[in-house]
């Protein structure tokens, strides 16, 4: 008798955390099927949409709460540069973009905790209405934890370890039908200064 | 018990896959929970809107918030019958989108597809009956996945500036039980 107690009890004692730790493992390290990958930004085909999988919508629950679907809005985030480097609020990037088709776009920093960093910057973002685009629809700006003589910043200071959010407003057909081919802005790492690495 | 390690392994493996799959399905259900918790003062504000203040680096209510978009949101409960929910556009893009308990937004209206003069919304669960006059004075009747759920409004307004004329332009709302006394 007591053996099969035993028996049934360390079925339960290791499965039970077994399963339970396997899906906040892949909840916490970002599983998403139907994820997009577009340069070293990624976005999932079913945010927000009832089509979405029970691993997509658990990841969205944690960082995405309350997102539109993608007929509506088209999310991209990313958490490293162009060398594949995790982002670090004491350096400096450099943002280079180009026209996006959208009706609307910003670029927002959210620090590890996926909420805005607490700098007292108050220049949390960039968006297609602060911007300033060269003739031909080009467009630069900076992420640092000081401004300098930038024209268009993104405050990094006590972002540590951040990540990026670019949405796309009422976005046309070319980009929420290709999301993988997508022209995105690059994010380019000139400085590092003070950085721990 | 002929090999019982077997047993005891596909047991194990089981009981783990059955979590895991419990887990995943339950875990969204539990942050939108406490999310319309949050937004809805402790259940305090139900049907009715409430208007966020600009998002800053103080706003802990939602993640990953948008510092350029002004937010009102209603903690819907159909428990008690329908709910009418009432939209007006502003000048730029503002939309009206509802999200069931399990966080999945089921229906958005945006400007571009508003009457100019805005639209009423009626929301409801199924089996839930309206009337032809009701019906007939609704933009569109949507059937909610989930007795509880968020309606939000979102309209740009990057700028202090553009937040306090969409802060102003706030208020002719409605989100209202549609039988009330």
């Amino acid at each position: 008798m007591l053996k099969k107690i035993a028996f049934v009890l360390s079925i339960l004692l290791i499965g039970a955390p077994l399963g339970v730790g396997s899906a906040m493992l892949m909840i916490r390290n970002g599983a998403m099927i139907g994820r997009v990958d577009n340069h070293h930004w990624y976005t999932s085909r079913t945010v927000g949409s009832v089509d979405a999988d029970p691993y997509t919508r658990a990841l969205i629950a944690r960082i995405g709460l309350l997102g539109l679907n993608r007929q509506e809005t088209v999310y991209f985030s990313r958490t490293e540069d162009e060398a594949g480097a995790t982002f670090d609020g004491a350096c400096t990037y450099r943002v280079e973009g180009g026209p996006l088709a959208a009706r609307w776009w910003s670029i927002t920093l959210y620090a590890a905790d996926n909420f805005l960093a607490v700098n007292g910057d108050d220049q949390p973002s960039i968006d297609a209405t602060s911007v300033q685009s060269n003739a031909d629809g080009s467009w630069t700006a900076r992420i640092a934890p000081e401004r300098g003589d930038a024209a268009h910043w993104i405050s990094s200071r006590n972002g540590g370890a951040f990540n990026l959010s670019i949405r796309l407003y009422n976005p046309e057909p070319a980009i929420s039908e290709h999301l993988e081919d997508v022209p995105l802005p690059t994010i380019t790492r000139e400085t590092c200064e003070g950085a721990g690495q | 018990m002929k090999k019982p390690w077997i047993i005891w392994l596909v047991a194990t493996l089981l009981v783990a896959a059955v979590l895991h799959v419990a887990f995943m399905f339950v875990y969204p259900q539990v942050l939108m929970a406490a999310a319309m918790n949050r937004l809805s003062d402790h259940g305090q504000r139900e049907n009715v809107w409430t208007h966020a203040p600009r998002m800053t680096e103080a706003a802990r209510l939602i993640v990953r918030p948008s510092p350029d978009l002004a937010y009102s949101s209603c903690v819907y409960d159909l428990t008690n019958g329908p709910v009418r929910i009432a939209v007006q556009p502003w000048g730029d893009y503002m939309s009206l989108s509802l999200f069931a308990a399990n966080t999945d937004n089921y229906y958005t209206l945006n400007d571009r597809r508003m009457p100019p003069s805005g639209a009423v919304v009626i929301l409801r669960k199924a089996g839930q009956v309206l009337t032809d006059a009701q019906t007939a004075a609704a933009f569109e009747v949507v059937e909610s996945p989930s007795t509880r759920g968020v309606a939000l409004i979102r309209r740009l307004a990057p700028s202090p500036e553009q937040f306090a004329q969409a802060d102003a332009a706030r208020g002719l709302e409605a989100c209202e039980a549609l039988n009330a006394e």
